[in-house]
């Protein structure tokens, strides 16, 4: 065999081997595409046409196995590798659904992170809380002590120094007192309109609400910021401009304004234990 | 609650309605004796809590005692049995009718809303 025979030999070789490599690459890339395709359409048929084909997603390795039917999560038929840095958890956080996400979908979603929110415990008294309002119910992965602390404390804010005595991260004290047994309670008139009283002032936000914006007052009172102060007999009645809607004005004079926005907190004190507080305009 | 009948708004806190209150209801001898009369009328705002013993807001006030309020004639329970949020009835009987403000009623316990 002569250098040019062994020339032609090594060139058809290398040939072959380039065309089954691009072979290969064209295969390889036909089942990406095939895949891709599939993790998108899989829950649609599912969905749509009541078949139960297995969905995809990838290993702890990288690889992309098959879920089995009935206990496949088609929130995670997309998953990157990216995303595999994140904890466990983290899939199963309703904004990690995939953008082909239908109503089944969406409803395994809200079943897989309901429990989750319904372990936080709570105490009687706050469970007159607003869910929508809820700090317990923040985030399931905040710091553990964080979310055991704001189990402790009454609408997530309200810490008890003593028997039905609870003080706030301002210094503000609740206690006994009022026509309703209890500061907190006579507050509670004023997280709800009372149409057929004059004029009532009603904080946004519920009691939470209400008592961040009283505790947010009392800051600004003690800086003097934007703040009256009256002195009468041991009472202090403080009005504070919030500079921004903290409730509204109801009552039969509110509802015949149609319930304009309140922007200023009244507050009136005896040292720091609240006998009242109620929004303005 | 809201007070059935006030006189004013009050001076004080501003919210607050000055509301007529009859005290002495229940029978409490001691308390009557002191007094030589079972029923007493005041005004009592029902925000800050200011206390008048005449249906007149420019006149003296006082406070009670935030966590334990009781009555300045009677000494009992402000927020007790023997003291209730007048009635048009009992205003009558405290002679105080002339001073109620109609416009700020509450309750319809006279068919007034």
């Amino acid at each position: 065999m002569n250098k040019s025979d062994s020339d032609e030999s090594s060139n058809r070789q290398s040939a072959k081997t380039g065309k089954r490599l691009g072979n290969k690459t064209a295969g390889g890339v036909a089942v990406v595409v095939l895949i891709t395709v599939y993790s998108f359409v899989q829950p649609l048929l599912n969905e749509r046409m009541g078949w139960n084909l297995p969905g995809l997603r990838q290993n702890s390795h990288g690889q992309i196995v098959t879920d089995s039917g009935p206990t496949n999560d088609p929130l995670q038929s997309t998953t990157t590798k990216a995303n595999e840095s994140a904890s466990p958890a983290a899939n199963d956080e309703p904004g990690h659904s995939a953008k082909t996400d239908n109503q089944k979908s969406k409803t395994t979603a809200k079943q897989q992170t309901k429990p989750r929110q319904t372990t936080s415990k709570r105490g009687p008294l706050a469970d007159r809380i607003s869910p929508d309002n809820n700090v317990s119910s923040k985030s399931p992965r905040g710091p553990p002590q964080t979310s055991q602390a704001d189990e402790d404390l009454l609408y997530g804010l309200l810490r008890e120094v003593s028997r039905d005595r609870y003080v706030s991260p301002a210094g503000l004290q609740y206690g006994p007192g009022s026509e309703e047994g209890h500061r907190l309670e006579h507050l509670r008139r004023h997280v709800k309109d009372i149409p057929n009283r004059p004029v009532h002032g009603v904080f946004d936000g519920d009691m939470e609400g209400a008592l961040k914006t009283i505790d947010q007052a009392y800051e600004r009172a003690k800086q003097g910021t934007r703040t009256t102060k009256k002195v009468d007999r041991g009472r202090i009645i403080y009005t504070v401009d919030m500079g921004k809607r903290i409730g509204f004005i109801g009552g039969q004079s509110g509802s015949r304004k149609g319930n304009p926005l309140a922007r200023r907190v009244r507050l009136v004190l005896e040292g720091t234990n609240v006998i009242t507080a109620y929004p303005i305009n | 609650m809201s007070p059935h009948h006030s006189i004013d708004y009050c001076p004080i806190c501003g919210g607050g309605l000055c509301g007529i209150r009859i005290c002495g209801l229940s029978s409490l001898p001691q308390a009557a004796a002191r007094r030589g009369d079972s029923i007493h009328g005041l005004i009592v705002c029902d925000e800050c809590e200011a206390i008048w013993l005449e249906p007149n807001i420019s006149s003296d006030h006082a406070y009670p005692d935030p966590t334990n309020s009781i009555c300045p004639i009677c000494s009992q329970p402000l927020w007790g049995d023997n003291s209730r949020w007048a009635n048009r009835e009992d205003i009558a009987a405290l002679g105080w009718s002339a001073a109620v403000n109609q416009e700020l009623d509450v309750n319809s316990d006279e068919g007034i809303a």
